[in-house]
């Protein structure tokens, strides 16, 4: 049975470019210590993390730029890319607001609870 | 379905408010601009009648791609201010909160909200690189693009000089960095950004019992201490010890951050509180769990806001908590989840009521001034010497 990718159809990733950004998994030792990656500079703070597979493998989910996810590659580790994270803020960027829908003050968000 | 609010929109819909309930809020211009010269704004709300008040302190929009956490501020007041207003109760799904329980709100609480902390970054996030997570200060970036910014949460004074105080085992990047290109960059000094010193003026200035810091992504509620784990039986054991220095941090070890016993009960029961609230909603299970459970810190708001007291004893006790909110999009960018309409309405369906139970939780016969129950640093230096 085909594995389905966790990127979608626009999304796919052909090749790690350096200067773009990715977020990915990366492969840990189960008892390993992230120290051990901190010369790679990833950015996983606040991200949510996956627990340990039943094959023992800890996957840390991260930020990294492409230059990082060849250098770590380079270092022996696995790397799955899951999206170029470019191309996900630009699918969400139509969901930030536009102009001012207040108008300075003279309109204004309610709530979304139900008065009862 | 609700879009996100860009920065114009944040401050907008807070003249909305100050405009529509005259007698009850009050639009506060805070007084440091960002780098990018913004102006910052926090919201008070309550009935003005003399006597003393518990505060609430709600900020957000501290970490620039955690998208939501203005929206979700902003719309608590405005439940508040519009079920206030019609004399009516609150309903999110299956949680309900009565006519009494927002009366008790505006008339026994005085509620601050300053929902868009590092707006520079917000405005960045949105339009640019949607991953930003500090503010957008280039002082220390010596031009490279790439290393613009100090992460807000990190540059409370608090703990702030992790190379002096962690043991260097815990010196990874989601405690702290000192170097700039880290998304963890805790500044060169603690309070050396504009938007961390707003905050703590307006801790200053409301002199809260209940702050609370909300930021993604993990469905957590956060309570006292990030830096180690707790304990309730060993004083000499804490932050302000020097003789541990360079022994925090790690966890499992023998090094514990001391909090009595009677702080530890109100800090989780009012977590648990709150962690309840939510999970009324549609049982999404928002966990307490104290803050270095997620991983340790320091330079925190939260860890600022509640060690303010034990630094300076004639400051108000201020129990502080950090909100991890949403849950959705674990396959897709988990920040962004907040971003598609139908999850930000969710999210705020659960947050909001965690926020309310917040205000209602104002700890009873609370000991404001004072630490009775934490030794004062020459009492501290004198037990310690003894052993």
């Amino acid at each position: 049975m085909k594995k389905r990718s966790h990127l979608n159809h626009k999304q796919k990733v052909k090749g790690v470019k350096a200067r773009k950004f990715y977020r990915i998994l990366v492969e840990v030792g189960p008892h390993e210590s992230l120290r051990n990656l901190h010369h790679f500079r990833l950015d996983h703070c606040c991200m949510p993390q996956r627990s340990i597979d039943d094959a023992g493998i800890r996957r840390l989910h991260a930020y990294a730029s492409g230059a990082t996810v060849l250098a770590l590659r380079k270092a022996g580790r696995k790397v799955k890319i899951l999206a170029d994270v470019n191309a996900e803020g630009k699918s969400v960027r139509q969901f930030v607001g536009k102009g001012d829908r207040f108008q300075g003050g003279q309109h204004g968000s309610t709530g979304v609870g139900k008065l009862v | 379905m609700a879009l996100i609010m860009n920065t114009t929109e944040i401050v907008s819909a807070l003249a909305y408010y100050e405009k529509t309930y005259p007698r009850l809020c009050q639009r506060i211009v805070l007084p440091e601009k960002t780098f990018e010269k913004r102006t910052c704004y926090a919201l008070r709300i309550a009935r003005s009648r003399g006597r003393n008040k518990p505060a609430v302190l709600i900020i957000a929009g501290a970490h620039a791609r955690e998208w939501g956490g203005p929206d979700i501020v902003i719309n608590f007041a405005g439940d508040v201010l519009r079920a206030n207003h019609n004399r009516k109760g609150l309903q999110y799904l299956k949680k309900s909160f009565s006519v009494r329980d927002i009366k008790t709100i505006i008339e026994d609480r005085t509620i601050f909200i300053f929902p868009c902390v590092n707006p520079d970054g917000v405005e960045f996030s949105h339009n640019k690189q949607h991953l930003w997570r500090k503010n957008r200060n280039p002082t220390y970036s010596k031009g490279d693009p790439r290393r613009i910014g100090v992460d807000i949460n990190r540059n409370y004074d608090f703990l702030w000089n992790f190379k002096k105080y962690f043991h260097p085992a815990a010196w990874t990047s989601s405690l702290a960095s000192d170097n700039p290109a880290i998304e963890t960059y805790h500044g060169p000094k603690p309070f050396s950004e504009p938007e961390t010193r707003n905050v703590r003026w307006l801790i200053d200035k409301s002199r809260p019992v209940l702050f609370l810091d909300l930021h993604s992504y993990d469905g957590d509620v956060l309570y006292t201490w990030g830096n180690d784990e707790n304990q309730t039986t060993d004083p000499c054991q804490n932050f302000l010890n020097s003789a541990y220095n360079k022994k925090r941090g790690r966890i499992g070890d023998t090094y514990r951050e001391y909090l009595s016993l009677e702080d530890y009960e109100t800090a989780t029961g009012v977590a648990l509180a709150v962690s309840d609230a939510m999970r009324d909603v549609r049982n999404k299970h928002y966990k307490p769990l104290q803050a270095v459970g997620l991983y340790p810190t320091c330079g925190t708001s939260s860890d600022y806001a509640f060690s303010r007291h034990l630094v300076h004893p004639g400051l108000t006790k201020t129990f502080a908590f950090t909100l991890e909110f949403n849950f959705e999009g674990t396959a897709k960018d988990p920040f962004l989840a907040t971003a598609n309409p139908k999850t930000l309405h969710k999210t705020m369906l659960d947050v909001i009521p965690g926020l309310i139970a917040l205000c209602l939780a104002v700890p009873q016969n609370r000991r404001t001034r004072g630490r009775s129950t934490h030794p004062s640093m020459s009492r501290l230096s004198r037990a310690c010497q003894d052993r």
